[in-house]
């Protein structure tokens, strides 16, 4: 049952405040899922109440770490991606948008409790700003690997724990999915990009092993993310 | 929103438009409602599996491309006959509701699914003909025949293949019955319609 938070919450959270409610939102979840088995031991009362603290932990937590995006931060993040636009506002505005995907494929497709960190995501791409002159594609492919290579989903983000090779598909087609559709044509309305965002998941995952071949190459990634965003 | 299967592309070809997943949801989805408003039959479509569909349509599709532009016109009707068999493969829409008393010698309440499958290809099919090549596409009778849609459902249940020998068939053209998942162009249709080298006539001299 969803509740209302009186939590308060200011409307636009730094990215590592943002990081640091995922994480809480994630624990509330695990925690609930781990002491099931010792709640029923609970008297009714204190269970309830328990149940009522994690709830909104948890969902104060996700309202927060949702950022809010438009078709203009949506149309900067896909200069970013494309290397039209390498500022390092564009660097916030792409990571930005990456966690708003994140969060929305977790909630309609994601049934795990991994972690997306958009200061270890920003850090790795202001780093890896090189100035060199490559194609749109190529440069998205560039940004996508490194974001990987990052680790910048995962249970502990940024650290270097392997992921589970379900776990990893998951993080690549959540990454890929978000590319490919910034590389897209644009839609008209926010609706319209939701829609091509969730077409662009449903794309990657029903192209399956085929869609994610390109992950070990940059130069088979950047023809393949060409294809795709092509065909969506 | 607009309609895209009444329009042409507006900027791109159809051809193209149609190879695109925002294009093909759209137009199968007005494809859905306009097949619902004829014979009020309620279809639900499950979108990961229309999804599958163009993934398989699309890698499919790509594999057999002619490079030749005297072949594309060809092509159309053999990449619609893809999709068909595509359609019946994955099976994305399914039946929720029919009329009462729906009349099942109707070929639309004998095999709604598939009907609504065949529509959509000949359509998209019509629309390239008729936008891109400035052709037309022949109307025919077997349509609403019912001897040949029980004949399509029990072969492309065998081989689903056989969708794109009767999807020309319905769209009025000759079905390759041998091969149908193969294209071949003219060109390779005639070297193959030779007779074989045993069976040439000695020219006249």
């Amino acid at each position: 049952m969803s509740r209302r938070s009186n939590l308060p919450l200011p409307r636009a959270l730094k990215m590592p405040l943002r990081d640091v409610l995922r994480g809480v939102a994630t624990v509330a979840d695990i925690t609930e899922e781990v002491l099931e088995p010792a709640a029923a031991l609970l008297p009714t009362p204190v269970r309830s109440s328990f149940r009522s603290a994690l709830a909104t932990f948890e969902e104060a937590g996700n309202r927060a770490v949702t950022p809010t995006v438009d078709l203009a931060d949506i149309a900067r993040a896909s200069a970013f991606l494309r290397g039209k636009d390498t500022s390092r506002e564009a660097v916030e505005t792409f990571v930005n948008v990456l966690a708003h995907v994140w969060e929305k494929t977790r909630s309609r497709h994601g049934d795990h409790t991994l972690l997306f960190s958009e200061t270890v995501a920003a850090a790795s791409l202001v780093v890896r700003q090189s100035g060199e002159r490559r194609t749109a594609y190529a440069h998205a492919a560039a940004i996508l690997t490194s974001l990987r290579k990052a680790n910048v989903a995962s249970k502990l983000p940024g650290m270097p724990v392997a992921p589970s090779k379900e776990e990893q598909a998951y993080i690549d087609q959540s990454l890929l999915s978000a590319s490919v559709w910034l590389l897209s044509e644009r839609g008209s309305t926010l609706a319209e990009e939701e829609r091509l965002l969730e077409l662009a998941f449903a794309l990657i995952q029903a192209l399956e092993s085929d869609a994610l071949t390109g992950m070990a190459d940059e130069k088979l990634l950047a023809e393949q993310m060409k294809s795709l965003a092509e065909h969506l | 929103m607009m309609n895209v299967l009444d329009i042409a592309g507006d900027e791109q070809p159809v051809r193209k438009s149609a190879q695109r997943l925002r294009w093909f949801f759209q137009s199968f989805e007005e494809q859905v409602a306009r097949s619902s408003a004829a014979t009020n039959v309620v279809y639900a479509v499950d979108q990961s599996l229309l999804a599958e569909a163009f993934a398989d349509w699309l890698k499919a599709f790509n594999a057999q491309k002619p490079k030749a532009a005297g072949d594309k016109l060809a092509f159309v009707g053999f990449a619609a006959g893809l999709m068909l068999r595509t359609l019946v493969i994955k099976k994305p829409a399914s039946v929720t509701s029919m009329p009462e008393n729906a009349d099942l010698s109707d070929p639309a309440y004998f095999w709604p699914e598939g009907h609504l499958y065949v529509a959509y290809c000949l359509h998209v099919r019509s629309l390239v003909v008729e936008k891109d090549f400035h052709g037309e596409q022949r109307a025919t009778d077997l349509l609403g025949d019912l001897r040949t849609w029980w004949s399509f459902k029990e072969n492309v249940e065998e081989d689903p293949a056989r969708a794109i020998a009767f999807l020309d068939l319905f769209a009025g053209e000759e079905p390759d019955w041998t091969v149908p998942g193969l294209f071949r162009t003219d060109n390779a249709r005639d070297l193959l319609e030779r007779p074989a080298p045993g069976e040439l006539t000695r020219p006249a001299s």
